[in-house]
């Protein structure tokens, strides 16, 4: 079975790659070493210089040791500045969502996942939430891991790409063996939300959001009345929450995947 | 929050904004129109409420505008972080206690002695001489014929309403009695008699508005269904009444199945409320201790809030020591009449019976877990120093079961470990316990040495009171059973 999953993903792998070594560049978005970046159509390459009709309808030559990024325009939604979203490609996420209300919550998570169309894009994911809540007269905090799948579905393809988007998991509880008078169990996890990734000049890209977190939480707890008396509490509680999202994205193209390096 | 439509205009007025979920849902939908059209936003300082407009005109100073788009994007966004719907439900466990209301004169004037009658309710439980005196829990006190161990005999009963804790002392018997507290002449167990009676001595008469007074209350395990949002615990004034912990003021009810303190000639047990010490009793409930003179007339010389859930009293030389819930508070009594904090010794929060055993050494047993009141995961028996009054500090750790009282009879130290049984100590050496042997096949609450009888052991349990003739090698030989 193990062999099984292994040669598949090895398959898609390396049919992603294939795919990436035979795409030409066709009409591209250029960035030169001084700053300056170039639109419009690739008509030749050489090793010693790169022949570049411009958008504007001029024909310029460019020195391929000066050129720091190319972008077939294929993959890419160009934008003024020389900022740009990718099509379709690779990404992985990180985000700090936090609510702030009477009761708060945070959840720091990463997301790794693949476009599957210009629109859609799937993942998986991990995080680490912790959160409280009241029970009336007295409180409960929860901690979680929590592991979701990831979908996001793309609204426009200006500078501010909308996006609605939603994780869809399990999380599970992360008691304190210091704190064994607050025992609970996790449950199922929902976070549909809303949200904006602003176009940028690399493969990082932030991005900002809502959303709502709904977690399902049971536990039971001892609370003291005024005097004392003890009285036990035994919940079962659905977090339903609006938390504001920041992440920031490393999206590549498969192409720019290929030659990808963090640093 | 109010929307005005015009023919060119969306006015947005958020106004005395509380973490509506609608208003947040509204104002997001507008956030999405303003991406995917070409409206601009305006924001006008100086207005009394926050408040937005939102137009398709292009504004004059465009530039400005669009360094303010971003700022006021993000700000928009965290109006909505307060937003939350949680829902669910809760199912609280609690006891319930209802008061009951009497004629607290007609009680006062109950007879004191009764028939013997059943044990069904059992609180104290104190060995006298030859008589063994079993609390009935609000009621009164068995008084049980022990002159024969292997046959004791229940005689008569005390009709104490409101009694739970008692002591005895030189053939008089202090015992509560709700508000009061009485001293009784039991020289003639046949013939006692109430030689004084403090009325509120621990509290003033709490009375209802048809002028009945609180004489008890019944005590009700509840379960009850809640939503998310209903208080855990409430406490109905109506009227404006006030209300009142009357347990902090008066004597509560016994925390352990069976309490247990004894007096013997080898010494006195470790879960006493109320104690007679040189011409003097001292009593504590939550946190009052009261102190009464006792040589002459019985009059009442103290009554102060000192401490929070304290649980015993035991005095030593010119100090009292006060178990409580989390710390044993020692006071100086060197003025009898007014004890003065001295110093405190701190421990995880337990039920803790504590034990001097001389000047300079005292032993605490610390449990948990078997009730509510007695949270957390420490259960031992330590060993303190307590030759500096200022400070306490610990000698010996002895992890334990579930401690409950314990005695010390000659060099020798019991320990009740509840279900678990029982344990031995050799005590020679009182700054250095040594465990002699482990008996688990009694359940022991308390332990206590029978005052005459240096070879017999009396135990409490959930069976009741039970008397063991003792070997060399502590090994426990039934003798009787006086069952509860």
């Amino acid at each position: 079975m193990k062999k099984l999953i292994g040669t598949l993903c090895l398959f898609i792998v390396s049919v992603y790659f294939a795919q990436a070594q035979y795409v030409d560049y066709g009409r591209a978005m250029v960035s030169y070493s001084d700053g300056s970046f170039f639109l419009g159509e690739i008509i030749e390459r050489k090793s010693s210089v790169w022949i570049f009709h411009l958008s504007t309808g001029d024909t310029i030559h460019l020195d391929p040791r000066h050129i720091t990024l190319v972008l077939s325009e294929a993959d890419i939604y160009p934008f003024n500045n020389q900022k740009y979203h990718i099509k379709k490609g690779l990404f992985a996420n990180s985000s700090l969502m936090f609510h702030a209300g009477w009761e708060s919550s945070v959840q720091w998570d990463g997301t790794i996942g693949l476009g599957l169309t210009e629109r859609w894009d799937v993942g998986l994911g991990l995080g680490i939430s912790g959160h409280d809540m009241s029970l009336g007269n007295d409180w409960v905090s929860h901690e979680f891991i929590n592991a979701f799948g990831y979908g996001r579905f793309f609204l426009n393809d200006r500078k501010w790409r909308l996006y609605l988007d939603s994780k869809m998991g399990y999380g599970f509880p992360l008691l304190n063996e210091w704190d064994l008078d607050n025992d609970y169990s996790g449950g199922f996890f929902l976070q549909p939300g809303a949200g904006i990734i602003f176009s940028s000049k690399s493969a990082y890209k932030w991005n900002i959001g809502l959303s709502q977190y709904i977690l399902n939480a049971k536990g039971n707890t001892t609370s003291f009345g005024n005097f004392g008396n003890p009285i036990e509490v035994d919940y079962n509680v659905w977090y339903n929450r609006t938390v504001i999202q920041f992440g920031l994205s490393i999206m590549l193209t498969k192409r720019q995947l290929r030659d990808f390096g963090i640093f | 929050m109010g929307i005005l439509i015009s023919k060119s205009y969306i006015w947005v007025l958020v106004n005395h904004y509380g973490g509506e979920c609608p208003v947040a849902i509204l104002v997001a939908g507008l956030l999405f129109l303003y991406q995917f059209s070409d409206f601009y936003v305006y924001y006008f300082l100086g207005a009394t409420n926050l408040q937005w407009i939102v137009s398709n005109d292009k504004p004059l100073n465009s530039t400005f505008m669009n360094r303010l788009k971003f700022p006021l994007f993000i700000s928009i966004l965290f109006v909505f972080i307060a937003c939350e719907d949680d829902f669910g439900s809760k199912t609280v466990t609690y006891t319930r206690a209802t008061a009951v209301y009497g004629d607290l004169e007609a009680l006062r004037a109950t007879p004191l002695i009764g028939h013997a009658q059943e044990i069904e309710d059992p609180g104290k439980i104190f060995v006298y001489d030859d008589l063994i005196l079993v609390g009935e829990e609000g009621v009164g006190i068995h008084v049980i014929d022990n002159s024969q161990p292997s046959a004791p005999v229940n005689v008569s009963f005390l009709a104490i309403p409101g009694n739970r804790e008692f002591f005895i002392d030189e053939g008089y018997l202090y015992a509560e009695s709700m508000y009061d507290m009485l001293k009784v002449d039991i020289s003639n167990i046949q013939q006692p008699v109430v030689t004084s009676r403090i009325n509120n001595a621990f509290l003033a008469t709490i009375t209802n508005s048809s002028g009945e007074a609180i004489i008890g209350f019944d005590y009700e395990q509840v379960t009850e269904q809640l939503d998310l949002d209903d208080p855990i615990f409430d406490y109905e004034a109506e009227n404006s009444i006030y209300y009142y912990d009357i347990n902090n003021s008066l004597i509560p009810p016994s925390a352990v199945p069976a309490s247990f303190a004894g007096n013997s000639g080898s010494g006195v047990g470790s879960v006493n409320r109320i104690i007679a010490y040189d011409g003097y009793v001292y009593a504590v409930s939550r946190e009052k201790m009261n102190v009464f003179d006792s040589r002459s007339d019985f009059t009442q010389v103290f009554s102060q809030s000192v401490g929070w859930n304290m649980e015993t009293v035991y005095p030593l030389g010119d100090r009292l020591f006060v178990g409580g819930s989390n710390a044993v508070d020692i006071f100086d009594i060197t003025n009898r009449e007014s004890p003065q904090l001295q110093s405190s010794y701190f421990h995880t929060t337990s039920c803790d019976p504590v034990l001097p055993v001389e000047e300079e050494t005292a032993y605490l047993t610390i449990r948990t877990g078997d009730f509510a009141e007695c949270p957390g995961d420490d259960n031992q028996l330590l060993v303190l120093d307590i030759s500096d009054p200022n400070f306490v500090s610990e000698i010996q750790r002895v992890d334990m079961e579930s401690p409950f009282g314990m005695n010390l009879v000659g060099d020798k130290l019991y320990v009740g470990e509840g279900s678990n049984g029982m344990k031995v100590f050799d005590a020679t050496d009182r700054r250095n316990l040594k465990l002699l042997r482990a008996d688990h096949s009694v359940e022991a609450y308390d332990v206590l040495a029978h005052p005459n009888r240096a070879d017999v052991l009396l135990i409490a349990g959930p069976g009741g009171l039970t008397q063991y003739q003792l070997s060399g090698n502590f090994e426990l030989h039934l003798v009787s059973n006086i069952a509860f």
